[in-house]
């Protein structure tokens, strides 16, 4: 029993991970927090539905939804958020609430307000046997993405040059320009990224938690408090904040449902109150 | 953000144009053009409250819907399980709505720019989150029976709606008259001041935290007078009212109106939401026409509609 928790809380941590770790580098590089985020989930979700009603296959949609959201990522990146770099935050962050219901209104009449379901690949379909628990295999499945997505961002950042400048980039924009970094080229680049990760955590969860319009709401909030505890713009913060709310949130449904919603906050509360930077401070 | 919008001029003449439009359009007006104009009102102290911080604290907020639930609750609750008078019970909640401004604003208002905004949109989410699953608010199906003030003693029945949009037209005129003295202050001159430089007024011995933090919760206050006024104009509250959307919503109407000159807030109000009012009776797709002038706005009209009408007024001369 407590494994199959801890693996629903894993899974859930691994999902909140794809996407704050995308919203996390692009507050890191840009100093702007996308409230359109939890729309690309959404729409990332929308298009592997698609994907998966014309071809009828989970893997064409796993790979091709989020290949598109990140190009959307790259037409916002370019139409939107590069002029707005240097603006007021309340107008960064208003922007992109005006994006909220462009992406809302967009899925509701592009595919309806009814929610649609995507059913797992017939391999993944199967419970597997943990010790003498059946668990659903796709679920662990979500975590081996997750994980490897972890690890793939982790190599890249740390032990390649690319990494390395993206990294300089964060840290002291200034400098990495002067050191002949291209900057913009990065910013573009892992802007789509990000938004690529929300669009592969959207299809992803889709055989899990289906496909309905408001799906974007949900995770956007709980998302923004990963970043928030998790410490901005670093991959360990990302990666801990995902951790902590995703098993405080899963075992504290399980235990004291009531007061579930709410533990989640007084967590973010009081690190805002002892560590003001987040747990992971870069 | 630019430094204050000081017209003190062009700002009055713009609230007694919005004044006598919307007297007008009371007295000639249908029951539901009445109905209409008092959510207009109430909107408009919803907006000032936010405009109040977001231009003299450079304080943005995405998460004052809890100060229109805390309002609107309290309200449900003084006057439905201890009978208090409905007048009494709004004024109680200007002072609930202050004191507990006061408590959260004296723990967040260090944070700058991006993390206030995160740090209140999370604190009213866990309001939100909080109203839902509490059976004492009655959780997702909200309170309902509230009930107007009494004023037929004196011969006025305040379920006329005629009558409430005057009664709640009073209130924003009350809370106009009080901001803009503050404006004028040394609370006002001391938050204009922390705003474009509060190492300095560290550094000469000014309390930047606790101006802040007054600011901060003045506005609690007035928005929690918004939210009191709008139980009482529906009757019922339902906890939709405190989603963060009912925030964001809040400051673009700000952003429309143009930042800092209370005025340009009521004119923001109500200009979004008759947009958004009579879009969606006539498209389906309103959202989508909102979302887009949203972005517009916020890309290409700097200061808004005032910004417009200063720009015409000096033409103009």
């Amino acid at each position: 029993m407590i494994l199959i928790q801890f693996l629903n809380a894993l899974q859930f941590s691994m999902t909140l991970f794809l996407l704050a770790v995308g919203l996390t580098i692009i507050f890191g590089l840009m100093k702007i927090v996308n409230l359109a985020h939890g729309s690309l989930y959404m729409v990332g979700a929308y298009i592997g539905l698609s994907i998966f009603n014309y071809t009828e296959s989970f893997w064409l949609a796993l790979i091709f939804a989020p290949i598109l959201t990140a190009l959307i990522g790259a037409f916002l990146y370019t139409l939107l958020f590069r002029h707005i770099q240097n603006a007021d935050p309340m107008k960064q962050v208003l922007l992109t609430f005006g994006l909220i219901y462009i992406g809302l209104d967009s899925v509701r009449l592009l595919w309806g307000t009814m929610s649609h379901s995507i059913s797992a690949p017939s391999i993944l379909s199967n419970p597997v046997l943990l010790i003498d628990e059946p668990y659903p295999a796709y679920r662990l499945f979500v975590i081996t993405i997750g994980l490897l997505v972890l690890f793939s961002l982790y190599f890249i950042l740390e032990k390649t040059k690319i990494g390395a400048k993206v990294r300089a980039s964060v840290d002291d924009p200034e400098t990495a320009q002067l050191l002949q970094i291209n900057t913009d080229k990065i910013l573009f680049y892992t802007f789509a990224l990000g938004c690529g990760l929300a669009g592969l955590a959207g299809i992803t969860v889709a055989p899990i938690l289906g496909v309905e319009p408001g799906m974007d709401m949900e995770v956007l909030v709980l998302t923004l408090i990963v970043v928030v505890v998790g410490g901005p713009g670093s991959l360990k913060g990302a990666l801990i904040g995902s951790l902590l709310i995703g098993f405080v949130d899963s075992f504290g449904k399980v235990y004291i449902p009531q007061l579930a919603q709410i533990i989640i906050y007084a967590v973010m509360a009081l690190t805002l109150l002892f560590k003001p930077d987040g747990l992971y401070k870069r | 953000m630019r430094a204050v919008n000081y017209n003190p001029k062009l700002r009055l003449q713009l609230l007694l144009i919005l004044l006598s439009i919307s007297i007008i359009a009371n007295i000639f007006g249908s029951y539901f053009t009445r109905f209409f104009i008092a959510e207009i009102t109430i909107l408009s102290i919803f907006a000032i409250s936010l405009d109040f911080i977001a231009s003299r604290g450079g304080m943005v907020s995405l998460g004052h819907a809890m100060f229109l639930g805390i309002g609107a609750y309290s309200t449900a609750i003084l006057s439905i399980n201890y009978g208090i008078s409905p007048l009494s019970s709004t004024l109680s909640t200007f002072i609930i709505g202050v004191v507990i401004g006061l408590i959260i604003g004296y723990f967040i208002v260090f944070l700058d720019g991006i993390f206030f905004i995160m740090v209140t949109l999370a604190l009213g989410e866990m309001f939100n989150a909080w109203v839902f699953t509490s059976d004492f608010l009655g959780g997702s199906d909200g309170i309902s029976g509230i009930i107007r003030p009494d004023f037929s003693q004196i011969g006025i029945d305040m379920n006329n709606p005629l009558t409430f949009s005057f009664y709640v037209i009073l209130w924003l005129l009350g809370i106009y008259f009080l901001l803009t003295k503050i404006t004028d202050a040394p609370l006002g001159r001391n938050l204009d001041a922390i705003r474009q430089n509060s190492h300095r007024i560290s550094a000469i011995g000014g309390y930047t935290k606790a101006y802040k933090a007054i600011a901060f919760s003045l506005s609690a206050g007035i928005a929690s007078i918004a939210g009191s006024l709008y139980v009482q104009l529906n009757g019922f509250i339902s906890p939709e009212l405190t989603h963060w959307t009912v925030s964001g919503e809040g400051l673009i109407m700000i952003i429309v109106g143009g930042i800092g000159s209370i005025s340009g807030a009521i004119l923001g109000a109500t200009v979004v939401h008759i947009i958004q009012h009579e879009l969606s009776n006539i498209i389906n797709w309103w959202m989508l026409v909102i979302g887009f002038g949203f972005i517009f706005i916020v890309l290409f009209m700097e200061d808004g509609l005032w910004g417009l009408l200063e720009r015409i007024q000096k033409k103009l001369k």
